[in-house]
């Protein structure tokens, strides 16, 4: 029995040890050919290329793919675009945290004169903090999210945690599939969408994103949506930077289906003014929810602008924040 | 503590290392402390259930034996029986009785709130009630002689792999093996283990995944046209068979690891070519126990045709109420009831077209189309099984014969095609396993083979699991049962 034991031991370590190995080179071909194709890792690696290289970053826009497909930061001075798919605003706010460790980390390049958040309806979904949605992307979140945090969020064990950080590949082998996917341009965080929302059935797009979004849940505001945007407000007044809260163009079809699925704008905006209100003195608002209503040209869907549709948004938004910027100079000097 | 959680993979190598480190002696009381610990994990509360139903059992089993008047047997008898029957009535049906009446007095225009008990259902209740129910007839019958180790039998009450969902184990099978030496035996841990990989298998690649397309079709019948909602009856065929039968191989390879024989639960039920034969080969433990237990003692085959197709009526009700307490799975189980008269009572007029027709019975033609046949039914009533309510199973049912073309998207499906093609790959390869098991046991095949070869398969399939696994550990459908 003692020899047969020996002999169970001895094959199961070898089993494992050749395991452990052919584990560790596919999570290896993981990260080369599908982490490093994410949209989420390449806006990742502009910023630490930002930083590396000593770049300025003076205008930061914090939000989801909305603000990720709008904002062109070619077209703003200085600019970075931090937005990325399905982020929520715990994400948001620990990435602002971590952008303003950077800053006192003697990092004077960095010195944000103004920062940009999302207050888009979607942003808010509790889609977004569902416990298998929270917190995509936990190998690159992991690196400056507290773990009990994430624990907070997503239920998971800390094994699991660390497993998901450091093994990506498992539980993911679908998204090999990646392989067949041509990827977009992006530039300082912004993600040049091609697709013509014009050329798909409109209304029924619409729908189904509405659907995506808000349906299961019937609520608009989650509760951690709001408790993590108040923070981010707070962070920010305590770092002494100004906010510009931001709607992003949505189209027609796409603002049409939210008023059926009984959004009320005036009852969800109160609430987003009034934790303003509370903290902050000053801060600047701007609305482009229905600015191109009747140009659905500009989409690539019925909720994200695509590349044409970006840059001439992004250059209204430049106007809009100089004058915003020229106005609140006048007021000073007065 | 689920099969599918890093808690039971860290669990599992501690309990079997130290199982075998400990002398024999001790380790019974070793193996009790640890299926209460893996009980506990769900809920410490539920713990007083299990134990309620153990000592109730385990003593009415001696008063049993030790009476001499029939009359006071029956009467043990029954306490044990009624005590468990009640203890599951009541977290399992009181709210399904109670909301019942309330919507029949309605038809009359009578108000009539019940008290709603707020309660989950105790995982696995149903299936240690049965067996504790098992164990008190099998001592009344003198089948068995009553355990008088009280420990002893509340680890057969309780034993860990098969405590939440069976098999549903006999006294006679299970309780004598706790008394014997288990041995390391090279050979048999590592069939064990190779059964337990072949259960993670089903359930995290295969039932799994298939759960994420089923739920969204079953969740929303009213978005869905006919194609869609074939594809998701039969993908939850698979999904149900590979997310049981799953449990049952983790169940049965830990056992074995640690030298104990649990029964067979399943063998390629749809590989059946009539609906006895696949009752025969679907959840064995259960359909077996009713077999004993219920159809036997209502009379068997040994009384009148009327008689014997009323019984095996009730006895499919009484399983389909077994799985739940909704109207869904009574259907369900009438379903079948009416599938197993059916069987016989069409018997003749079967054979007089066959050979009407001239069919040759032999041919592997014959033989695939009845088993694509008896598939057909099965899933038919599945619907029911799956479907929120009994609406949406006539809805679904309505849908799939009306509104049928074959447009099929997997964008509609919330899904990448991705997550498609891996879910039909991994049932072509459960089939394809199937197929080999028909002619030699997957165990005999891999000897066969050379150990590159064997290890490469067994790598192949950790890394399948470990790369297209759904690690959110759901929970495994009969858990609810």
């Amino acid at each position: 029995m003692i020899t047969e034991k020996k002999i169970f031991i001895k094959k199961i370590v070898v089993f494992m040890v050749i395991l452990t190995l052919i584990i560790i080179i596919l999570n290896a071909v993981y990260w080369k050919i599908v982490i490093e194709k994410k949209n989420v890792y390449r806006a990742e690696k502009a910023y630490l290329d930002v930083i590396q290289q000593n770049k300025t970053i003076d205008y930061a826009f914090f939000g989801d793919s909305h603000t990720r497909d709008a904002v062109n930061p070619a077209y703003i001075n200085s600019s970075f675009n931090f937005g990325t798919g399905d982020e929520n605003y715990i994400k948001t706010y620990y990435k602002i945290k971590r952008l303003l460790d950077n800053n006192d980390n003697n990092n004077n390049n960095i010195k944000i004169k103004m920062l940009f958040l999302e207050i888009d309806p979607h942003s808010f979904s509790p889609v977004l903090f569902d416990q298998q949605r929270v917190m995509s992307d936990i190998w690159l979140y992991s690196q400056f999210i507290p773990t009990n945090e994430i624990k907070r969020f997503t239920n998971k064990t800390t094994i699991s945690i660390y497993l998901e950080s450091n093994l990506p590949v498992l539980g993911n082998g679908e998204d090999f599939a990646v392989l067949l996917i041509k990827n977009h341009n992006m530039y300082r965080g912004w993600y040049n969408d091609t697709r013509n929302f014009s050329a798909g059935n409109k209304d029924k797009i619409a729908e189904k994103d509405i659907e995506e979004h808000f349906k299961e849940t019937n609520k608009f505001a989650d509760p951690i949506a709001l408790e993590y945007f108040e923070k981010i407000i707070l962070l920010a007044d305590e770092n002494k930077i100004p906010i510009t809260i931001v709607r992003y163009p949505l189209s027609y079809e796409y603002n049409k289906e939210l008023m059926k699925a009984n959004f009320s704008e005036a009852e969800f905006y109160s609430k987003i003014i009034a934790i303003m209100n509370k903290h902050l003195k000053e801060y600047n608002k701007l609305d482009y929810h229905k600015i191109y209503e009747n140009n659905s040209d500009y989409f690539a869907d019925s909720h994200h602008l695509n590349g044409a549709g970006s840059i001439i948004f992004t250059k209204q938004l430049n106007i809009d924040n100089n004058i915003y910027n020229k106005e609140k100079a006048v007021k000073i000097s007065n | 503590m689920l099969f599918n959680s890093i808690h039971f993979l860290i669990f599992f190598p501690i309990v079997a290392a130290l199982y075998f480190t400990i002398k024999h002696k001790y380790r019974w009381i070793f193996l009790l402390v640890t299926s209460y610990y893996f009980y506990m994990s769900w809920k410490v509360e539920y713990t007083v259930l299990l134990l309620i139903s153990t000592v109730v059992t385990f003593y009415t089993a001696i008063a049993i034996v030790k009476s001499s008047n029939q009359r006071l047997k029956q009467f043990y008898l029954w306490t044990s029986i009624i005590i468990n029957v009640s203890m599951l009535f009541f977290f399992k049906y009181f709210n399904f009785v109670t909301d019942s009446v309330r919507e029949f007095l309605a038809l009359f225009s009578i108000q009539f709130e019940p008290f709603v008990l707020n309660v989950l259902l105790p995982v696995g209740i149903s299936f240690y009630t049965f067996q504790a129910i098992s164990y008190s007839v099998d001592v009344y019958n003198n089948k068995i002689n009553p355990e008088r180790n009280f420990g002893m039998y509340a680890l057969y009450h309780s034993f860990f792999p098969q405590l939440v969902a069976g098999p549903i184990e006999r006294a006679g099978n299970l309780l004598h093996q706790f008394y014997e030496e288990h041995k390391f035996e090279y050979k048999r841990v590592v069939d064990g283990l190779k059964l337990m990989l072949w259960g993670f298998f089903k359930k995290v690649v295969v039932a799994d995944r298939l759960a994420i397309i089923v739920n969204t079709v079953y969740n929303n019948v009213g978005d869905y046209t006919g194609i869609y909602l074939l594809v998701g009856t039969i993908f939850f065929a698979f999904q149900i068979y590979c997310d049981f039968s799953g449990y049952s191989d983790i169940a049965i390879g830990s056992a074995q690891v640690m030298g104990f024989r649990l029964m067979d639960n399943f063998k390629r039920p749809y590989f059946s070519k009539s609906i006895p034969e696949f009752w025969r080969r679907w959840h064995i433990s259960l359909s077996s126990w009713f077999r004993d237990y219920l159809y036997i003692p209502l009379g068997g085959s040994k009384i009148s045709v009327p008689r014997w197709y009323f019984n095996l009526f009730i006895i499919f009700l009484v399983s389909g109420l077994w799985h739940g307490a909704k109207w869904t799975f009574i259907i369900w189980g009438i379903l079948h009831g009416i599938y197993m008269i059916s069987s016989p009572f069409t018997k003749k007029w079967r054979e007089y077209i066959v050979n009407k027709v001239g069919l040759d019975r032999s041919t592997r033609i014959h033989n695939l189309f009845k088993i694509a046949f008896v598939f057909s039914l099965v899933c038919f009533s599945w619907i029911f099984f799956r479907a929120n309510n009994v609406h949406d199973a006539f809805y679904i049912i309505s849908k799939i014969f009306s509104d049928f073309n074959f447009e099929f998207s997997a964008h509609l499906l919330n899904i990448g095609w991705p997550t498609l093609i891996i879910a039909l790959f991994s049932i072509a390869l459960l089939e394809f396993v199937h197929l080999i098991q028909s002619h030699i046991s997957i165990r005999e095949f891999l000897d066969s083979k050379a150990l590159y070869i064997r290890w490469g398969i067994l790598i192949m399939i950790i890394i399948s699991i470990l790369l297209f696994g759904v690690f959110e550990q759901t929970e495994f459908i009969y858990f609810q049962f």
